[in-house]
């Protein structure tokens, strides 16, 4: 058995070990095997990349116990791409960290590698009670990330995140209870097998439980009447950890889109359980978004609203269960969340540059540098999803696939409205930050910018380009990995041996 | 039995919801923590309530899922580690604000 699958969660869960254990020798130990860890983390990912690109899915048996008994780990394509994008994510975040920022607050690089584990493990587990353990490692983490560095306003919004997340993850248990006391197993390639033969089922009971599972990765992924919690709380988290958290989001929508997938949409008795309710509440939580980065008094306020609107931009997609939609989100998943968590470091960086202002739209001293700027640009460009770049593929790709499906006319509407509204949004924001200055203003209250925090930044921005130019290989991955996503029946033969192929899962045509 | 672990687990969701809804940090707490106490006991029953026999599968003999056990006490460590730190939140948002209130600011402020 081939043991890649389990080292982007293994790697950051001993390098928090050993962190804490040598927390004595001071923050540049820490820094040390933090950076040697996500480095190793990435060359690890890009790896498993390579390998689960070759077609196969690579499941790993936790202690070889087989798989519906015991806990199973899948790398497919969609897994081990979501790894490398948080490794990405984490490494230039850590890198920012490094610029001061870590010594804020006590323990700083052993909960990041925690949260990476956490992540990591909510995209690789093939479980989903597992699922619910590593969704509460990841928000156990965050919620002491979020508090990193102090203050009235990070414990204010803290404590509501943790209370919200609390009550969510006593939901996750109760509709793990009715799946499990219905359908019997937590294994998702199990449960989608039973599902199939679900007559035998209460079927009210099981879709109840179904139905509770997708309303807390909606909880997760903001959907509107759960999103109020989000622009808060990523407000008040300081840059670094607003970066990584552009993936949490996301975590609650790969793990919609796979539970759909894979036990949902193939099974009679649940195949219409997201019709009707997700697509309309999905483009209302891009309306409120793209509306609220027209609210925002601030850089990275607007930008926690931009991950509200690329939320909603994404959360209309499992509804849909359909290959091609799904490559077009797969791409704009990825770029979008890059281009997020940019703008959360840049956002910094500008603060630190303008002085007492900080982020906020106000007139202050000029920010002198023009990279800033051009940074600026780029992001917002992307952001609003202006052509040339990966930003107006990433849109266009998705206009393009739901155009012949229900409800398109309104998925355009409001996605090229809401696009325009944040454009106007950012036009605002960037021409009060960058042009309207003024002489007298005060001096800066933050030392200049150091190495750490500008080629951190560089880089994501960077990576935002040079996700543009690779289009065409990244979109024919992501048509790949929407392919092996919307074929249950490889996912399921895959965990549960050669055997269950005998009844393998043939997709129900949508009436 | 089934009646009972019913109300029960009922009740306590509807007095952790209550106090979910109160404005200070205090009765949130008690109402997470009801509200854990709770879905732990749904957890267990969602294995079928069986009385006097161990979680072990031997020939003929009753015995209990252990499967939901197994749940139930994970769920019950992480239900513990979260309250300890919801219940270190709410302090230092009272040291910093002043007042025990939700927001971290009384009403109308």
């Amino acid at each position: 058995m081939n043991h890649a699958p389990i080292l982007p969660i293994l790697l950051p869960m001993a390098a928090a070990m050993l962190q804490l254990a040598g927390a004595r020798n001071g923050i540049a130990y820490q820094r040390l095997v933090g950076m040697i860890a996500v480095a190793a983390s990435l060359a690890i990912s890009l790896w498993l990349i390579a390998l689960a690109d070759r077609g196969a899915s690579l499941v790993y048996a936790l202690g070889d116990w087989p798989a519906p008994f015991g806990i199973v780990l899948v790398a497919d394509r969609l897994s081990t791409m979501l790894v490398a994008l948080t490794t990405l994510l984490a490494a230039a975040s850590l890198l920012f960290a490094c610029g001061g920022i870590d010594g804020e607050g006590r323990h700083f690089h052993p909960l990041f590698q925690l949260q990476i584990a956490g992540v990591n493990g909510a995209f690789l587990t093939g479980d989903l009670f597992n699922l619910f353990v590593f969704f509460e490692v990841m928000l156990l983490a965050s919620y002491v990330l979020l508090a990193h560095g102090g203050g009235l306003e990070r414990a204010r919004a803290g404590l509501s995140y943790v209370t919200l997340n609390l009550a969510g993850s006593a939901m996750f248990l109760i509709a793990l209870g009715m799946i499990y006391g219905t359908v019997g197993t937590l294994n998702l390639a199990d449960v989608a097998l039973r599902l199939q033969t679900a007559e035998k089922l209460d079927a009210a009971l099981v879709r109840t439980g179904c139905a509770l599972l997708i309303v807390v990765f909606a909880l997760k992924a903001a959907l509107l009447p759960m999103s109020f919690w989000l622009p808060h709380a990523y407000t008040a988290a300081s840059a670094p950890v607003a970066a990584l958290f552009a993936i949490m989001t996301k975590v609650g929508i790969v793990a919609m889109l796979r539970v759909q997938a894979v036990a949902l949409a193939p099974a009679p008795v649940t195949a219409n359980l997201l019709d009707g309710w997700l697509v309309p509440l999905a483009l209302a939580t891009l309306a409120v978004g793209a509306l609220g980065t027209l609210a925002a008094s601030g850089l990275q306020a607007l930008v926690a609203w931009l991950v509200l609107a690329s939320a909603g931009t994404l959360l209309f997609v499992p509804a849909y269960a359909d290959a091609e939609v799904t490559a077009a989100a797969l791409y704009y998943l990825v770029q979008s969340t890059l281009a997020t968590a940019a703008f959360f470091l840049l956002a910094s960086l500008v603060a630190s540059a303008r002085g007492e202002a900080g982020d906020r739209f106000v007139t202050e001293r000029p920010t002198r540098s023009a990279y800033l700027a051009i940074g600026f640009l780029i992001l917002a460009a992307t952001a609003a999803g202006l052509p040339p770049l990966a930003g107006f593929l990433g849109k266009l790709m998705l206009l393009r696939a739901v155009q012949d499906e229900v409800a398109a006319t309104a998925i355009w509407t409001v996605l090229i409205v809401s696009g325009f509204v944040i454009m106007a949004a950012l036009a605002r924001g960037g021409s009060r930050l960058f042009w309207e200055t003024r002489a007298e203003a005060s001096p800066p209250v933050d030392p200049p910018a150091c190495w750490q925090r500008i080629s951190a930044t560089s880089i994501m921005v960077g990576c935002v380009v040079a996700f543009t130019l690779l289009a065409g290989p990244a979109a024919r991955y992501a048509a790949r990995t929407a392919a092996q996503l919307h074929e249950p029946g490889a996912y399921v033969s895959g965990v549960m041996g050669p055997a269950s192929a005998a009844h393998a899962i043939e997709r129900e045509p949508r009436p | 039995m089934e009646t009972t672990l019913a109300v029960a687990i009922g009740v306590l969701t509807a007095c952790g919801v209550f106090l979910l809804l109160r404005a200070r940090t205090f009765p949130v707490v008690l109402g997470l923590t009801l509200l854990s106490y709770a879905v732990n006991l749904f957890l267990f029953a969602s294995g079928r309530l069986v009385l006097d026999a161990p979680p072990l599968v031997r020939d003929g003999a009753p015995y209990t899922d252990p499967l939901p056990q197994a749940l139930v006490l994970t769920a019950i460590v992480i239900g513990f580690g979260m309250t300890a730190y919801i219940v270190v939140l709410a302090l230092r948002a009272l040291a910093e604000s002043g007042t025990d209130h939700v927001d971290a600011r009384e009403d109308g402020e």
